[in-house]
């Protein structure tokens, strides 16, 4: 028998659910996607590795703070490239590009990526991980 | 005279009996596989790949195969013959058979018994020992050398080589091999030698063109103050780098102005002077550096080529010598452009790869343009005021 007090007692617990299911997004940071000016040429390294998103948000390829293509856009937690595919943290991609001193990648970056760059690419980082073409999987 | 019931009972048998030998001889021809060639006789693949593999024609190729096939078919009887040690062919465009007998075999009987095909092409050398006594003293000294030394049979040398990878490996070998040699039997025939090449991994000689972390060799390069020799890459790739499993410990790079270029030096290994071409000839697959051309004396139009460890050999011509560099930090416009119009010529993975002409280092990738059939090369310009320079020795 399910009275008032038992129906009372599955509201609570579903607020409560609620609640904590939000505290918990409210803690995750949106991605922070980098991407690199878009130009006629390209670095010729191969770059590859498996995608993975660190707690501050920054997307890293191998551990290492990860550019992504120019023309990428977020979606939702994914990455869009310009041809549509999308990515997530956990996928392995190889594509051309280069792995550069941080101090050199600021220049390469688009002016939206400038602006919150120094989060993925502060004190402390040795290399970075540009990626400029990612190969069909 | 046989009854109607017998002669019923002989028909009936003779049709199961042609029966089982009907499916009994499908059954072998299904079995093996159909083959109307006669045994041994090269596909036109193999060929191909003899001619490749020996940088001779064709048509020589399949010549040094049909001596081949002579050989192997009196292979088993010189191999049983008590006057032959051993034998071995010359493969190419003159295929010969050298056959080992021991001391003091008249040798033309031997040449007589052989098909005329080969009477021709074989001469005789005298042996002490054959192939089998000679494997025989290498498992003796095998059983005797525990571990860290190889046994290699060299039967054509008559040498059994003890191979070690250090100075005490060699001393503790030479003191196991003199306890085994009594009565000096084996004098003249054990080598021992330290090989570090042969015993701790495959010779690796370093140079251009080779595949490392992601990226290409370009030249070998020396230390101008020091003297040290160490190999190139281009400073855009990381800074960590190995190829054949030898680590390349970074030294320096210089991602700035002219220059998209670091380098490292080998922690073993033989660094040479050497690109990869990818073209067999008395060279095979690479071509010695013996100097450099500087960017202003390279010609518009003319061709030019490269390694990269992905698109491998290929030649573009140069429709450029003041390109810039967009991913290197105060470029200046001193980078060559490098088309192709049939193949892919860059890719991810060629950067740092050697761009030359002839025996002259011209530059190295760097980088290419979306349609990849446009290269672009660090010029010689990009080593200016470096403290290294190409190795031409």
């Amino acid at each position: 028998m399910v009275g008032l007090r038992g129906r009372a007692l599955r509201v609570a617990a579903a607020l409560i659910g609620a609640l904590t299911l939000g505290a918990c997004t409210a803690n995750t940071p949106p991605p922070i996607l980098l991407t690199v000016r878009a130009t006629e040429y390209q670095m010729a390294a191969s770059v590859e590795g498996t995608v993975t998103l660190s707690p501050s948000g920054c997307y890293q390829l191998e551990g290492q703070p990860l550019v992504w293509p120019a023309g990428s856009v977020l979606s939702g937690q994914t990455v869009r490239l310009p041809d549509g595919r999308t990515i997530a943290s956990g996928a392995r991609i190889a594509g051309g590009g280069g792995i550069l001193a941080a101090a050199d990648v600021w220049g390469l970056l688009d002016p939206a990526s400038q602006q919150h760059a120094s989060q993925c690419l502060g004190a402390g980082t040795v290399e970075v991980a540009v990626v400029q073409t990612i190969q069909a999987s | 005279m046989l009854s109607r019931r017998g002669r019923r009972a002989r028909t009936i048998a003779t049709v199961l009996l042609s029966t089982l030998v009907f499916l009994a001889s499908n059954a072998v021809a299904e079995a093996a596989p159909v083959d109307s060639s006669p045994v041994g006789e090269s596909s036109d693949a193999d060929r191909a790949a003899v001619a490749k593999e020996l940088g001779i024609s064709e048509e020589d190729a399949l010549a040094s195969l049909d001596f081949q096939g002579a050989v192997s078919a009196e292979a088993l009887r010189l191999s049983t013959d008590p006057r032959v040690t051993s034998f071995w062919m010359e493969s190419g465009r003159s295929p010969h058979l050298t056959i080992g007998v021991r001391p003091g075999t008249a040798t033309e009987p031997l040449r007589a018994s052989l098909p005329a095909q080969l009477r021709r092409a074989t001469k005789f050398t005298e042996q002490r020992f054959s192939e089998e006594e000679l494997a025989q003293i290498g498992a003796a000294l095998n059983q005797s050398l525990t571990g860290g030394s190889t046994i290699h049979v060299d039967v054509q040398h008559q040498k059994v080589e003890v191979l070690a990878t250090s100075d005490s490996g060699v001393e503790y070998a030479m003191t196991k091999v003199k306890a085994q040699r009594s009565a000096d039997a084996w004098s003249d025939v054990v080598e021992v030698r330290v090989d570090r090449g042969l015993t701790a991994m495959p010779a690796v000689d370093i140079y251009g063109g080779r595949t490392s972390s992601g990226c290409t060799l370009g030249f070998t390069v020396r230390n101008t103050s020091t003297g040290t020799r160490g190999t190139t890459t281009a400073a855009h790739c990381g800074n960590s780098q190995a190829t054949a499993g030898i680590n390349l410990p970074f030294k320096f790079e210089w991602l700035t102005g002219s220059s998209d270029v670091q380098w490292h030096t080998a922690s073993s290994g033989t660094l040479r002077n050497w690109v990869t071409d990818g073209t067999f000839d008395s060279t095979p697959y690479y071509r010695s550096i013996t100097g450099t051309t500087a960017r202003l004396s390279l010609v518009l139009g003319g061709t030019y080529c490269k390694f990269g460890a992905t698109t491998g050999y290929g030649c573009g011509v140069l429709n450029s010598r003041t390109e810039p560099a967009s991913w290197v930090p105060n470029s200046t416009p001193r980078y060559l452009a490098i088309d192709s119009s049939t193949t892919q010529f860059c890719i991810g993975g060629d950067s740092g790869g050697p761009v030359y002409a002839g025996a002259k280092g011209v530059g190295l990738v760097s980088g290419c343009t979306g349609n990849q059939k446009r290269l672009i090369s660090m010029s010689m310009d990009g080593f200016g005021g470096l403290p290294i320079v190409v190795a031409t020795s």
